[in-house]
């Protein structure tokens, strides 16, 4: 199931504390899906650390979409069935 | 844009590699203004003074250089995604190297001791070459933020010449070999370290930096991928309008870089006031200085007012004031950044990481800020004739730079305070 998780609006560090919360409650089989202004390359190094894998996609200027899931699970598929 | 794997390795340098230049950049800014209090209004008065070619270095390489410097070694990664290759070593080297040859220089400036600034040379030129070298093989491996790399990419060539028309007056100068104009290369080099090193990394972090901490639109697509082009663009056809003697050339060159300054300045004061949350705070109260004093030099070059004053604007009022005001958000960003990467690690969560904004108070910053602006009221006033301010100005920016170098040790210290905490 899709978490989102919109951080678009917010002042470092308040995205990397959100996000890292929200990974505490993610479920097996769940992911999150964050909407960000900027790519969150620092981010990344933790996602690593905690276990998670993670696609980043451009969505717009100043608009990225960044999927997160637990490493050991599958990759999120959307309805569409197309791979993220 | 798709990151997967690539970007999984840890990117962060380890802490201590920026701090040591944030540490340290104070303390230059303090000597120059110590240099003021003791030599008095001569010291900005004219530009060829040896006191002042010493106080514009301790500012220029000494304050402003060691803080791009750290700054690039920490935001490579964040924003390009490209850490510095042996971040650690060659931080160290480049550290090594640049601080004596700085303080050489200084000195060689001050005693007018042409073989002290000869000997400066070799650490200056071997820092920078190593340095180059460095961020050139991190741009390589650079995965995202192609326009900030580009422009990376630029700051490096205007340092690279920057640095060569420097050396090459102090070896003129210090071999007794003629130089055509010295105030030529003199003008050149100034242009080419305060637009096409600085100048050009200022609107290109700017644009970054900007939108990043202060939750605002972004700049232009237009203006973050070509201000910083059009600004090196400009100062190479001011150079060849020099080397060439087209005095019609050097003023369209400096005339257009002028312009990509103001227009930067004004974007930023407009971008900053539609910010997202309206929360005043010590780095802006900085970057509003810093943008006013930026639009006050444009404003003075065109209305011809003496080097002197343009001086001071650009690098008390912006070369000093922006990265000042940067630092309070960069540095205790790191601490905080640097403690939840070792809770993590050692999954410590039992360890609470202090809040960002708790590692440095907005008064202690604002003291910093009170002080830095009064300096420049003072030196401003002294340049308009009231010379006998020069003194007073030069205390005022000492003890601001004083306060700024307790507040960013401040933060370090309670960094690894907290850090011990996770054994």
């Amino acid at each position: 199931m899709e978490r989102v998780l919109d951080v678009s609006d917010l002042e470092p560090p308040e995205p990397l504390e959100r996000i890292l919360d929200a990974l505490d409650h993610l479920g097996a089989g769940d992911w999150l899906h964050v909407r960000h202004r900027r790519e969150p390359f620092p981010l990344y190094g933790f996602l690593q650390r905690l276990g998670y894998a993670w696609r980043t996609e451009r969505a717009g200027e100043a608009s990225f979409d960044i999927l997160i899931w637990h490493a050991a699970g599958q990759p999120p598929v959307p309805p569409n069935g197309e791979s993220c | 844009m798709l990151s997967t794997a690539a970007l999984s390795t840890e990117q962060a340098p380890p802490i201590g590699v920026p701090f040591a230049y944030f540490l340290t950049a104070p303390w230059f800014a303090a000597a120059a203004g110590l240099a003021l209090a003791w030599a008095g209004p001569g010291l900005i008065l004219t530009r060829w003074a040896p006191t002042t070619l010493a106080a514009t270095h301790l500012l220029g390489l000494g304050f402003l250089g060691l803080t791009i410097i750290g700054a690039l070694f920490q935001l490579l990664p964040v924003l390009v995604g490209a850490p510095v290759p042996r971040a650690v070593g060659v931080s160290r080297a480049v550290y090594g190297l640049l601080v004596p040859g700085i303080a050489m220089l200084v000195v060689g400036f001050w005693t007018s001791g042409t073989q002290i600034q000869l000997v400066a040379l070799a650490p200056l030129g071997t820092a920078v070459a190593i340095l180059v070298a460095a961020l050139a093989l991190a741009l390589r491996r650079a995965s995202g933020g192609g326009e900030v790399a580009r422009a990376i990419e630029l700051a490096m060539a205007g340092l690279l010449f920057a640095v060569g028309l420097g050396a090459t007056i102090v070896l003129a100068l210090g071999a007794r070999f003629g130089l055509m104009s010295l105030p030529t290369w003199v003008d050149l080099h100034l242009s080419w370290a305060l637009l096409g090193w600085a100048g050009v990394l200022l609107v290109a972090f700017g644009a970054q930096l900007v939108p990043l901490f202060h939750v605002t639109p972004p700049y232009p697509a237009w203006f973050r991928g070509g201000a910083p082009a059009v600004l090196f663009l400009a100062l190479l056809g001011e150079t060849a309008g020099h080397l060439a003697d087209i005095a019609l050339q050097r003023g369209a060159g400096a005339s257009l870089a002028l312009a990509v300054l103001a227009a930067f300045a004004v974007l930023t004061l407009r971008l900053q006031a539609a910010r997202r949350r309206p929360v005043w705070d010590p780095t802006l109260s900085f970057w509003w200085l810093g943008m006013v004093c930026l639009l006050g030099a444009v404003a003075g070059w065109l209305l011809a007012v003496p080097h002197t004053t343009l001086g001071v604007l650009v690098l008390a009022g912006v070369a000093v004031a922006v990265p000042s005001g940067v630092l309070y958000k960069v540095a205790p960003f790191l601490a905080w950044f640097h403690l939840q990467g070792e809770q993590v690690a050692r999954g410590r969560l039992d360890v609470a990481v202090p809040h960002m904004k708790s590692f440095v108070s907005d008064r202690a910053a604002h003291t910093h800020f009170a002080l830095h602006a009064g300096a420049l009221i003072l030196l401003l006033a002294a340049l308009a004739g009231w010379e006998v301010l020069a003194r007073p100005a030069g205390v005022l920016f000492a003890a601001g730079a004083v306060v700024q170098g307790v507040n960013l040790l401040r933060v370090y210290l309670r960094f690894r305070a907290v850090r011990r905490q996770f054994g």
